[in-house]
């Protein structure tokens, strides 16, 4: 076999074997190295009269636990700093990070000694920071990118907007030009101006919504989510809350039976916002169809259920599916929609850790709002 | 299978209520004093590993980090400690004021996260040693992260295993960070240590 200690003397890292009474009787070459004490200066004496800084207390109660109790420790650099008193090179009083391992050994007389090992990880605390940099730059990148991105939407959004706001600013200028020309006249038909007064007034309100889908857009509004809410009910209720549409046109809309048990924390009526908004989109589009119809099913998938919109349509055209959820885009004729509904409704999904989104594999038009199961909210 | 009476599991809550409460005020200090680290009283539990793996996947997310630290002693055995992922990262990075971000673990946070394990592996195995006035030795911790199952099925293959599975609710109210640590101890030798359970009872009693 090796001479004693021979091996232990090559590895490199530190090596300290204390006594049963903390004297140090091994120590080894990397550690002569790093202290600058040599190893024959070390026998039989305690570590702390070795240096003359302190060393750590957590590294004595370690040996203490080590040598009487038999119970190991790991003191890792991230909660200790400078355990032992050991420079990394003669030029500076720079210390070495350090990670110490501090465990019993038997000898085989069954005396009871303690192993300290020490780890060098200042290169890897170095690489970590250099990474943990250009991880944060990359970041920063992407946030440039996203900007960059909603910039661009922004563009398209602007025309969207001057569009919807022109339209009503116009009829508004209409109806007052037409109140100007009564009153040059001189004949004022009280019926007639009643009439203006109130599409004045529709189209006031038109604006102002527009403005209001714009602010929920533009900064996140402030959700409850403290409801525990079957999806169920939810669908049911907005199916409800549809029908003075649907009963307008042939569309026929269904739900598959849902488990009473498939429940979500959420913010109810902005849930059901969404649906509805679905169901009203699909309505506007497939209302001429021959036997139109809706169909609202609910899958589990992992950790989440997954509502489908589906309806008779055949799809989205492709490149309008990467559209359709920009403020503003819209494909309904002039004054039928605001271009804001799904673009609300996708923030709504977000800010309950969900998703709305276009099935582009399904046969039919559907949308997707995929949402965490109740038994999975918190651990996200 | 084994069962316990109320009295032994109550004697065992005790045992390890001390233990997590030393623990706690230990990890307070590690974080400087600048957070305190609330545990809750233990529950204890007999179960099977499959058992805890089915707990453990709901809870974690399917993704826990495991600290490992053989033990010896009248009963020999691996203690563990288990965080589910999220938490454990989120418990480094504001115990160590951290800038690495929380989706990553690095090596260097992966020794803290062996350091917490650690100190609280020890304190729970010291407050039993010190019950039972017999010697527990503790191993080097090990550090293992990923799928409860996959994690159990390479330190204990054997899933119908009964483990005593104690678990415990931290909370930093600072941070209104929360999470679940869980120690488990193989409990095939856990005849010997009801023996001395009773025995220590019995001592206790005067008899």
């Amino acid at each position: 076999m090796y001479a004693e200690y021979e091996l232990i003397d090559k590895i490199d890292s530190g090596i300290i074997i204390l006594d049963s009474g903390f004297e140090i009787i091994f120590w080894n070459a990397w550690m002569e190295n790093k202290s600058g004490i040599n190893r024959e200066n070390t026998k039989g004496k305690k570590l702390n009269s070795l240096f003359s800084s302190e060393i750590s207390s957590r590294l004595v109660d370690s040996i203490m636990l080590a040598i009487n109790n038999g119970q190991s420790s790991i003191l890792s650099d991230r909660f200790n700093k400078d355990l032992l008193p050991l420079m990394k090179d003669l030029s500076s009083n720079e210390i070495i990070d350090q990670k110490i391992k501090v465990s019993r050994v038997r000898t085989t007389n069954n005396l009871k000694h303690c192993l300290i090992q020490v780890f060098d990880v200042t290169t890897a605390n170095q690489r970590e920071s250099y990474l943990s940099q250009q991880n944060k730059i990359v970041k920063e990148q992407i946030k440039e990118i996203e900007h960059s991105n909603k910039l661009a939407s922004l563009g398209r959004m602007a025309s969207g907007i001057v569009h919807e706001i022109n339209n009503p600013v116009a009829i508004i200028k209409g109806y007052d030009m037409a109140y100007e020309i009564m009153r040059k006249r001189g004949q004022f038909d009280q019926d007639k101006i009643d009439d203006m007064m109130k599409k004045i007034q529709q189209m006031a309100d038109r604006i102002s919504n527009i403005i209001k889908g714009l602010k929920i857009i533009a900064h996140k509004d402030t959700y409850e989510f403290n409801q525990l809410v079957p999806i169920k009910n939810i669908i049911d209720e907005s199916i409800e809350l549809s029908k003075p549409k649907i009963e307008t046109t042939n569309v026929i809309v269904e739900s598959d039976s849902i488990h009473l048990n498939y429940e979500i924390w959420c913010d109810p009526i902005q849930i059901s916002q969404i649906i509805i908004n679905l169901i009203s989109n699909s309505i506007d589009a497939i209302s001429e169809y021959p036997n139109p119809w809706i169909y609202i099913s609910v899958k589990t998938n992992d950790k989440f259920y997954e509502i489908r919109v589906m309806d008779c349509g055949k799809g989205i055209p492709p490149h309008i599916v990467t559209q359709i959820f920009d403020p503003f885009y819209t494909s309904k004729k002039v004054g039928k929609g605001t271009g804001l509904g799904l673009s609300i409704s996708q923030k709504i999904a977000e800010a309950h850790k969900g998703e709305l989104y276009v099935d582009t594999n399904a046969p039919n038009t559907t949308f997707v709002l995929r949402l965490i199961q109740s038994k999975y909210w918190g651990n996200t | 299978m084994i069962t316990l009476n109320d009295e032994q599991l109550d004697l065992l809550k005790e045992v390890f209520n001390l233990g997590v409460g030393k623990a706690a005020a230990s990890l307070s200090q590690l974080a400087s004093n600048k957070y305190e680290v609330v545990l809750t009283l233990p529950k204890v539990q007999l179960i099977t590993i499959e058992e805890m793996v089915k707990i453990l996947e709901i809870e974690s997310n399917n993704k826990i980090t495991c600290v490992s630290q053989k033990y010896s002693g009248p009963f020999n055995g691996t203690a563990h400690m288990i965080y589910s992922h999220m938490a454990s990262l989120r418990l480094v990075s504001l115990m160590l004021d951290s800038k690495v971000p929380e989706d990553m673990i690095s090596e260097l946070e992966s020794d803290a996260l062996m350091e917490i394990g650690n100190v609280l592996i020890n304190a729970c195995l010291s407050a039993l040693s010190k019950m039972l006035n017999e010697e527990i030795e503790t191993d080097l911790p090990q550090i293992i992260s990923g799928p409860p199952l996959a994690v159990f099925k390479r330190t204990n293959p054997n899933l119908n295993e009964q483990v005593t599975f104690i678990r415990s609710e931290f909370t930093i109210k600072e941070e209104n960070l929360k999470g679940y640590i869980s120690l488990f101890l193989e409990t095939g030798k856990l005849t010997k240590l009801l023996e001395l359970i009773d025995k220590y009872n019995k001592e206790l009693m005067g008899l």
